[in-house]
């Protein structure tokens, strides 16, 4: 991937710099929102990560600017303030996702990711599948090996998530935020509980687990055991 | 200094006061006096006419019966006669009636001659005595056709009477009372200062002071003990929340410190164990673990302080909250089962209002929760909402152990936690988000007294 990261913060910078060259990924880093905004324009990025806080600017004003510029590449909004109103206020300007420091580098990540990959036409696309597992998104009809599973909504809409991503890192808080619809974290194993009950219906009766725990990150479904 | 002195008088509420409202009297009384006298004055004059008329209907009547002879027998006046000018000063002087007697063909034939002529029936005359002058009241009248008759009378004394007073008391009147209103003014205005002045030094000497102290009640007068009880008071309610505060750090520094000290262990422990991968592994993770903690608190009090702030109101639309709670349930039911727990979920339908669907989801999560980290192995939770008088009760329950009755008005306190070794996950802070949330849509919760468990009655008004 090819990142921009836009971040005044020395500290923070070098946190995620470090982490996505580990990952083997390619960032160019700027300090300032009108030199971020001038690399976004003139090179083509995989996605961007905009701080909320820039000395110069505010960065949903930044976003702002980049999309009534026609650049669509996905932008994740850092930020200190937590509050639910900047959160819709970071996502009603345009921003595809938006993160409350301090965070989880594997988190971060596994959000870029998400974005980077995401296809334009993805949420047209009916049929999602991946290896004998199928979903179709009209009739909701679910089947493994062509057998039928019975799904509850809301394991359907955990798996519909998972299946939009395949081969991604799918964090509980992502999970959270898209199926439930949560802006908090609530203290209790909610995730696991609902996603260990889709595993006993998906992979349960079958020989190869598509769904698969990464410890203390998250899940990935694919086919490769 | 002694400018100073009546500056500062001079410039108070109650000495201006006293100054206007004694010039507002001044003027009112002046103003009645007035209109008294007026109405005096005007009555006196009534009561000359009535005397002339009446005089005139007797002498009519003697006239009519015996003409002239019987009318000289009458006021035994033995012939006809002018006065001469001083005679008739001297009935004035008696205030006896003067007349004018004139007969068509020759004139005036009796009486005075002094007095002015009209041909007016009823006229006003100056008449010029020896000192001073007087008015007269003049009624001329027809005895038959030959004779004409003027009877004059002059003014009461009472008349010069009450105007000399009215005047005179007015004249004292606009005299005295500026002077009375200066001294009345100046001493009331003493009198209020010098008591301000005893509960401001008392003010200062109380902010230097104890947090206990307080104002003294013993003044004599009502109203300035009425602002020294106001003050205590206010000087109570911020103890209370001087109080909350320090109760407030101390819990955060409670919280944080629990945690902390368990990642600075796993520090020490890498330490050691830094040549085993496993075990730096594993160290590393639990200290996460707690930092998540740590972090998770403060999003905790940012969250609780944005919700206490209102701001959300505005964000309020209206949502199905029969559908709220009985998603909310449903994502918790297989939770509760896992553990052995039974989840009865018991909703009416379609239940609309207004409000904040995340904070709402948070305020069921936060209770949910509570219920699986608090309730007993196999108890039983439920949720109901039922309709309720001016709105609907959501119930949210669990069958037990409960809440001790010493700890029943602290659960919603803030880092008040039931589990004092806080090895349970959380942070204190659950059911003061909920109390918030609550606050913020205008329902009133409460913890039910004497049950087996803790159940919780949530009151939401339904516009």
């Amino acid at each position: 991937m090819k990142i921009l990261l836009v971040e005044d913060d020395n500290e923070t910078a070098e946190f995620i710099k470090h982490g996505l060259n580990q990952q083997g990924e390619t960032v160019q880093h700027e300090m300032d929102a009108k030199k971020g905004i001038l690399a976004a324009s003139t090179i083509e990025f995989d996605v961007i990560i905009f701080d909320r806080l820039l000395p110069s600017m505010d960065g949903i004003n930044a976003v702002k600017i980049l999309r009534e510029a026609q650049i669509l590449t996905p932008v994740i909004i850092l930020t200190a303030l937590s509050e639910t109103s900047e959160r819709v206020a970071g996502l009603n300007a345009g921003a595809d996702d938006y993160m409350v420091k301090p965070f989880a580098f594997s988190e971060l990540y596994a959000r870029l990711k998400a974005l980077a990959r995401r296809q334009p036409m993805q949420e047209q696309i009916i049929e999602l599948a991946i290896g004998d597992l199928l979903l179709n998104r009209t009739t909701r009809k679910v089947s493994r090996a062509g057998k039928i599973l019975d799904l509850l909504p809301r394991e359907y809409q955990i798996l519909e998530y998972l299946l939009k991503h395949p081969n991604q890192l799918i964090t509980k808080t992502m999970l959270l935020e898209q199926v439930w619809g949560f802006s908090f974290d609530p203290k209790t194993s909610l995730v696991q509980t609902h996603v260990s009950r889709l595993r006993t219906k998906v992979d349960k009766p079958f020989s190869d687990d598509l769904i698969k725990t990464v410890r203390g990150s998250g899940y990935v479904i694919s086919n490769n055991s | 200094m002694l400018f100073q002195t009546i500056h500062k008088l001079v410039s108070t509420v109650t000495f201006k006061t006293t100054i206007k409202l004694t010039l507002v009297v001044m003027c009112v009384i002046s103003t009645v006096a007035v209109l008294l006298a007026w109405y005096s004055l005007h009555q006196a004059d009534n009561e000359l006419k009535h005397e002339i008329s009446e005089f005139k209907e007797e002498i009519v009547s003697i006239y009519n019966d015996g003409g002239l002879v019987a009318l000289q027998d009458e006021f035994e006046i033995e012939e006809l006669e002018i006065w001469s000018k001083e005679e008739s000063d001297n009935r004035i002087h008696d205030d006896e009636i003067l007349y004018v007697l004139t007969a068509k063909s020759l004139g005036v034939i009796a009486g005075t001659k002094s007095l002015i002529l009209q041909d007016k029936e009823w006229y006003w005359q100056d008449y010029a005595l020896e000192e001073e002058s007087t008015s007269l009241l003049s009624h001329k009248f027809n005895l038959d056709t030959r004779y004409e008759l003027i009877l004059s009378r002059a003014k009461h004394h009472e008349h010069y009477e009450i105007k000399e007073n009215l005047a005179s008391g007015l004249f004292w009147l606009v005299l005295i009372s500026p002077i009375l209103a200066l001294v009345i003014g100046f001493t009331l205005s003493r009198t209020v200062l010098k008591h301000m002045q005893g509960i401001s030094d008392e003010l200062e000497r109380v902010s230097k002071s104890s947090r206990t102290s307080r104002l003294t009640v013993n003044s004599k007068f009502v109203e300035f003990n009425q602002v020294r009880l106001a003050i205590n008071a206010m000087l109570d309610e911020m103890a209370v929340l001087h109080r909350d505060i320090e109760t407030m750090s101390v819990g955060i520094a409670h919280d944080l410190k629990t945690p902390l000290s368990r990642v600075a262990n796993r520090l020490q422990l890498m330490q050691q164990d830094i040549e085993d991968k496993s075990m730096t592994e594993l160290h590393l993770e639990r200290a996460n673990e707690q930092l998540t903690v740590v972090l998770s608190t403060f999003t905790n009090i940012v969250r609780l302080s944005e919700i206490e702030s209102g701001k959300r109101k505005q964000q309020f639309k209206s949502l199905n909250l029969s559908q709220l709670i009985s998603d909310m349930a449903d994502n918790y039911e297989p939770l509760f089962t896992d553990t052995g727990r039974l989840l009865d979920i018991s909703v009416v339908d379609n239940v609309f209002c207004n409000g904040d669907p995340d904070l709402l989801n948070q305020m069921l999560n936060n209770l949910l929760e509570n219920a699986l980290d608090y309730s007993d192995e196999n108890a039983n939770v439920w949720v109901r909402l039922q309709h309720h008088t001016s709105g609907v009760l959501l119930q949210v329950g669990d069958s037990g152990p409960g809440i001790s009755d010493a700890d029943h008005d602290k659960v919603f306190s803030r880092f008040y936690r039931a589990d004092i070794s806080r090895n349970k996950p959380g942070n204190g802070l659950g059911l003061s988000i909920v109390q918030a949330v609550c606050k913020l849509h205008d329902a009133e919760i409460t913890l039910l007294k004497n049950q087996t468990g803790a159940t919780f009655n949530i009151n939401i008004p339904i516009n």
